[in-house]
């Protein structure tokens, strides 16, 4: 007899005195018998999930250990010569065509840009050069033309810049001085080039955050991609985009699953240069406790990519569960991430 | 060439030895889920609800994949209960709740369990045990002959004698421990 049986059954008989004699020398077991008693629950329902999810995550990949060694070694020695190669042959950066930081923060333009009408996740106008409007030049930037004044006047200026430049920009609070009073407008914080260059692309916003009514916080926004920009060394940069701030419906658990995945795909070097493309389209089960229960992939342009996904889906935090009646209920999702994403 | 899949029949000990040599994590997963259930049950008695229950278990199955291969672990079982308790323990410190009243299961009394469940046993000592159960009060007399003798579980005995549940446990447990005492003073 199983715990659990124990818990349902009438508690009669030879098979519940055993399992009772066993807890009295057993103190895991005697425990976990008054667990299941003082809590009110579907318990055998719940330890079927939890086996289904450890055996889950512990579903081989189909890469044996050594195997798995051998490419973590190529790996290593790869990361090494790239690094040492870009070390070796980094690129002089022109002194004359630097632009000071502080003379691209004096470029944010001082009125706000039109705003959009349309939904959120409308490409905003690409900010070029010519879009551009210089502000005229302060006592104090003037000042920040010095050799090492300007890194340290963007420093003071602007919070510190997240450690992982793999995320999308982020939303910041700006210092006091650059605080718009209209609380619609919408501010973001990007990776952008030092050189002044043409930023390329446009920023779709994943979230945003609307202003006090008071004017104490910042209206600002998270793009969903991190904006390209041409050459040069990535270093914070600030520019205003049109957004709608309207709030906006809460998101499914696939749609906020597919998001996590996509911000963690990537789309491997010698997949792009065999002109490997296409869609991985996968059938992802969330169970009523928020997490994975099941994956498929059903389309998959390369093996490689159906491995990268399955990883990623089997990997993937708790979500919210879909609700209805007020009751949690198992959903299953179709998502799809295409390689290239343009998204 | 097919590998046959032998892990139902393989002790705690070999599964956890096997798991350090070949550190397949499901060779550790073969193992967990054999105590998944009792782990479920423990973080249930200890942090109150199921949400809560669940993520300890998924924790701990992550954390021990990891602490096995540092630590020297004579029995599985023991260790896994001792680690399962401390994170829970953790978990109510973390948030701030307080720890459900202990069980009452007294290590001491473990020699008397094993001399009331074992039948060879108690023939050997049986003068001694007959004379201390006779000197124990009517309900503990009663709910252990009922429990050891007759092998009725609590809920037999509940119907039998009309004693709530809960009070038959306390008179086997306080039962066991006159037993101890007394059996130790007629060794004297």
């Amino acid at each position: 007899m199983r715990p659990a049986d124990y818990i349902r059954s009438d508690r009669r008989g030879r098979a519940a005195h055993d399992m009772e004699a066993e807890a009295l020398c057993d103190p895991l077991l005697a425990e976990a018998l008054e667990g299941f008693d003082t809590v009110d629950g579907d318990h055998a329902a719940a330890v079927e999930s939890l086996r289904r999810r450890i055996a889950f995550r512990t579903r081989r990949t189909g890469l044996r250990p050594a195997l798995r060694r051998l490419a973590a070694i190529a790996a290593l020695t790869a990361l090494l010569l790239t690094g040492g190669y870009l070390l070796t042959h980094r690129p002089a950066i022109p002194e004359a065509a630097t632009v000071p930081p502080a003379e691209l923060l004096a470029e944010v333009p001082g009125p706000a840009a039109p705003h959009a009408a349309g939904p959120t996740n409308t490409p905003g106008p690409p900010l070029s050069a010519p879009q551009r409007h210089p502000a005229p030049p302060s006592p104090t930037e003037s000042q920040t033309t010095a050799p090492e004044g300007p890194r340290r006047a963007l420093s003071d200026r602007t919070p510190p810049q997240p450690s992982d430049t793999t995320a999308g920009p982020v939303a910041a609070d700006a210092p006091a001085e650059d605080r718009i009073a209209d609380p619609e407008e919408a501010v973001v914080l990007a990776y952008g080039t030092n050189l002044g260059q043409e930023f390329v692309g446009s920023v779709r916003i994943r979230e945003s955050k609307s202003a006090a009514a008071d004017g104490e916080e910042l209206p600002s926004l998270a793009a969903e991609r991190m904006p390209t920009f041409r050459g040069g060394r990535k270093v914070p940069v600030k520019f205003i985009l049109p957004a709608d701030l309207r709030p906006q419906e809460p998101l499914s658990p696939g749609r906020t699953l597919e998001m996590w995945v996509r911000a963690r795909l990537t789309y491997p070097e010698p997949l792009r240069k065999q002109g490997v493309a296409g869609r991985v389209t996968a059938s992802v089960t969330i169970d009523t406790a928020g997490y994975v229960a099941a994956v498929a992939i059903l389309d998959s342009p390369h093996p490689r990519l159906t491995r990268k996904t399955l990883r990623l889906l089997r990997r993937a935090p708790r979500q919210t569960p879909v609700r209805r009646g007020g009751e949690a209920v198992e959903e299953r999702f179709l998502l799809t991430f295409d390689f290239p994403d343009d998204r | 060439m097919t590998r046959t899949d032998d892990t139902p029949s393989r002790s705690d000990a070999e599964l956890l030895e096997r798991y350090r040599t070949e550190r397949r994590s499901e060779q550790f997963a073969a193992l967990y889920l054999r105590y998944t259930e009792l782990v479920y049950g423990l973080a249930l008695r200890y942090l109150g609800n199921c949400a809560d229950a669940e993520d300890a278990v998924m924790q701990l199955f992550e954390e021990l994949s990891a602490k096995v291969l540092r630590h020297e672990i004579a029995c599985f079982r023991t260790w896994l209960y001792t680690v399962a308790r401390n994170h829970c323990l953790m978990q109510l410190r973390r948030t701030g709740r307080r720890r459900p009243a202990p069980l009452a299961h007294d290590p001491a009394d473990d020699a008397t369990i094993e001399l009331l469940c074992d039948r060879e046993a108690r023939e050997h000592r049986m003068e001694a045990l007959a004379a201390c159960i006779e000197r124990l009060p009517e309900p503990q007399r009663r709910s252990i002959r009922l429990f050891f003798f007759d092998d009725l579980s609590y809920a037999d005995i509940a119907t039998a004698t009309s004693w709530h549940l809960k009070s038959i446990k306390s008179y086997i447990q306080n039962g066991k421990r006159n037993l101890r005492l007394c059996l130790e003073n007629r060794k004297r």
